[in-house]
């Protein structure tokens, strides 16, 4: 133990602060799954009961919101299979809402680490979004098992739904990486991020079809970049007589516009993240 | 007249029995009072024993540590060549002037004397437990820290700009603010082995050099180079998070300072018996008193097997037993040729352990050298020492330190 050898071939190499990736993707990996594996555990608090509890929420929201837009204000009538249409599209954006609402003081819960040791800072925003990624595959598993109990129909544009899985996975990340690392400079991000995702929910066609907007509220489906991925949701996996995205907006719009904000918002979190990265520790 | 004379009798009788129960008693309390005087004696021998071990302990305990000694003076003055011949040698260095060097070698001369000192005062207080004779370390010439012209400011904002809306309404107010500097181009070499110890005032710049070196601050100027695996020890601890149990912490930890997860798992059980919180690796660590959290992230820091250690005030806190392990450890990891790094406002054990100490000063070096002579510094600026050496009361009742953060 005394006489050990000094460890030989020690290479120096330049300190420039920290990193948004790091340099060996192994250990990026390895941390990500570690925290998110945590996290994950946290949630459910090792009973059996926590799980069922996450899938509980969006159930019973469910429960509520097809209620009262089917069979009292009657909007899911015209919809082929709307309850399929609600609870797949209310599964997507809750997605998006958990892993987004948790991002927001991921930074800040994470000063001891951020403050003390050397990692790639984006583990932390992804930690999240791997994290809500866990739930979302767990609670597919029972709606899909709901679904298929109530008598749904394959389509061949099913193959087509893991783009769209894909796509709110790229904005959720995006969103994470941006709010995660506003609030550590405006702590007013919290507040307001409340109120924007709930306004965001309802400008969404989640809950209602898209060709049931008002014409002088069509503006809201070429603004929002959530739009296009319930609209498609809803035709390639329920209802494929459903309208498309063009018809939906009514004109070429109804792509550019959501195409827009969905870049605007991943080129915006990229920047900001790039720039905050170096000096989130001091910040903090 | 005759039942008088029996009256008397009877009383003479009575008395002399009387007289007889005194006599037994006497007799019975003198016998337990040579009892006593044997015992008494037995004890006095006894201590006359005791009494003799101890001073024959004591003189072994003084021989070795003249032993010990010895040995210091040697290593020093080993070191102080070695590190004279390196100077000549190392063209880097060829730009500073050779009476610096002069000045260092007559001050690595000096050096065992203050060991001396330090050990004679050791002998006074307590006849402590002596470490193993320290073997020599040859110390590799190969810097595994380069730290150049290294320059860092902080923006104190003349506003608080803490929300959105604040920066909405005011949106030319968020250019003013004051500067900090809180290093002004510092630089210096770590050789792969050495045991630097770094002492400054509050707000020296001694904790903004140490996150800068574990690369969690950026710096604005200068550069900065390392080699090896590096483990922080920075503001008491590695980041842990009070939602997570032990286990998840120690490997989250254990791969953020560059492990597998493997290796980590295989370290665990090390880790916790080090820290002494084997009965509590499934505890949530918001459910952990701050000391035995400290102490699992001294634990795990200590046991990843870093090439350099960056240290920040562990002696601070904990209570002297931990304290003397922390020691003890950074002592071996010393020996096994690990660079240790080591911030700390105990001058006792800055002349003690380190093998060289860099005095910070308003964000410069102001002495770069010899340990006893950085001790010797900071307390003549008048810079109160913290008592971390100082025996904690033993009844468990905390005592208040200043904690630097």
């Amino acid at each position: 133990m005394s006489s050990a050898a000094p460890p030989a071939e020690l290479t120096l190499r330049e300190i420039t602060g920290p990193q948004s990736l790091g340099v060996e993707p192994r250990r990026f990996w390895n941390l990500l799954w570690l925290s998110s594996v945590a996290e994950f555990k946290l949630v459910y608090a090792g009973s059996v009961l926590g799980y069922i509890w996450t899938l509980a929420r969006p159930l019973a929201m469910f429960g509520v919101i097809y209620l009262v837009f089917s069979h009292v204000l009657g909007i899911g009538a015209g919809v082929g299979n709307y309850p399929a249409v609600l609870l797949l599209n209310l599964m997507l954006f809750q997605f998006f809402a958990d892993a987004s609402g948790r991002a927001v003081r991921a930074m800040v819960s994470s000063e001891g680490v951020l403050r003390k040791m050397e990692f790639p800072r984006a583990v932390v925003p992804l930690s999240v979004v791997l994290t809500s990624v866990f739930t979302f595959s767990l609670n597919m598993v029972a709606v899909l098992a709901i679904l298929f109990a109530t008598g749904l129909e394959p389509l061949n544009t099913w193959i087509l739904v893991p783009l769209l899985l894909l796509a709110i996975l790229v904005f959720t990340t995006a969103s994470c990486f941006a709010l995660s690392t506003l609030f550590v400079q405006f702590r007013d991000v919290a507040q307001i991020w409340t109120v924007a995702s709930l306004a965001l929910f309802y400008a969404s066609p989640v809950m209602y079809p898209a060709e049931q907007i008002p014409a002088d509220f069509r503006w809201m489906l070429i603004v929002n970049p959530l739009a296009p991925i319930f609209e498609l949701m809803r035709k390639w996996a329920v209802d494929p007589s459903a309208p498309g995205v063009l018809e939906a907006a009514g004109g070429p719009w109804g792509w550019i516009g959501p195409g827009i904000a969905f870049l605007a918002v991943c080129v915006f979190a990229l920047l900001l993240f790039r720039r905050k990265v170096r000096t989130l520790a001091e910040l903090l | 007249m005759t039942e008088e004379i029996e009256r008397l009798k009877g009383e003479l009788s009575r008395a002399i029995a009387h007289r007889c129960a005194l006599q037994e008693a006497l007799a019975a309390s003198e016998g337990e009072r040579a009892a006593l005087r044997g015992e008494d004696r037995a004890l006095r021998a006894e201590s006359e024993r005791v009494h003799a071990l101890l001073t024959e302990t004591a003189t072994q305990a003084a021989n070795l540590h003249g032993a010990l000694n010895v040995v210091q003076m040697e290593k020093a003055r080993l070191e102080a060549a070695l590190e004279a011949s390196l100077r000549v040698t190392d063209k880097q260095l060829a730009r500073e002037p050779a009476a610096r060097e002069q000045e260092r070698a007559e001050e690595h001369k000096q050096a065992p004397e203050a060991v001396e000192a330090v050990a004679e005062d050791e002998k006074t207080a307590e006849p402590e437990p002596l470490a193993k004779p320290v073997p020599l370390r040859v110390l590799s010439d190969a810097a595994v820290i380069e730290v150049r012209e290294l320059k860092k400011k902080f923006r104190i904002p003349a506003h608080q700009m803490e929300t959105l809306k604040e920066q909405v309404l005011h949106p030319i107010r968020s250019r003013r603010g004051t500067d900090l500097r809180a290093l002004r181009g510092i630089s210096f070499d770590v050789r792969q082995g050495e045991f630097l110890g770094i002492a400054g005032a509050n707000g020296s710049g001694k904790s903004t050099l140490l996150k800068i070196l574990a690369n969690v601050y950026t710096a604005d100027e200068g550069t900065v180079r390392m080699a090896g695996r590096v483990a922080p020890f920075i503001e008491l601890g590695v980041g842990l998070n009070p939602e997570l149990a032990a286990f998840d912490n120690v490997m989250i930890s254990g791969v953020m300072m560059g492990l597998a997860p493997d290796e980590v798992r295989s370290l665990y059980p090390e880790i916790m018996s080090f820290a002494g919180l084997e009965a509590f690796g499934n505890v949530k660590l918001k459910n952990y008193s701050s000391g035995m959290r400290v102490r699992l992230a001294f634990a795990v820091m200590a046991q990843v097997d870093a090439d350099i250690l960056l240290i920040d005030e562990v002696l601070a806190v904990g209570d002297a037993e931990f304290r003397s392990k922390c020691l003890e450890r950074l002592r071996r990891l010393r020996e096994e040729g690990k660079t240790i790094v080591f911030v700390t406002h105990s001058m006792d054990t800055m002349a003690k352990d380190c093998d060289r100490g860099i005095l910070l000063s308003d964000g410069r070096i102001a002495l770069d050298g010899d340990p006893a002579e950085v001790a010797r510094r900071y307390q003549d600026e008048g810079i109160p020492p913290v008592a971390e050496e100082s025996e904690p009361p033993a009844d468990g009742t905390p005592t208040l330190r200043v904690v630097e953060r």
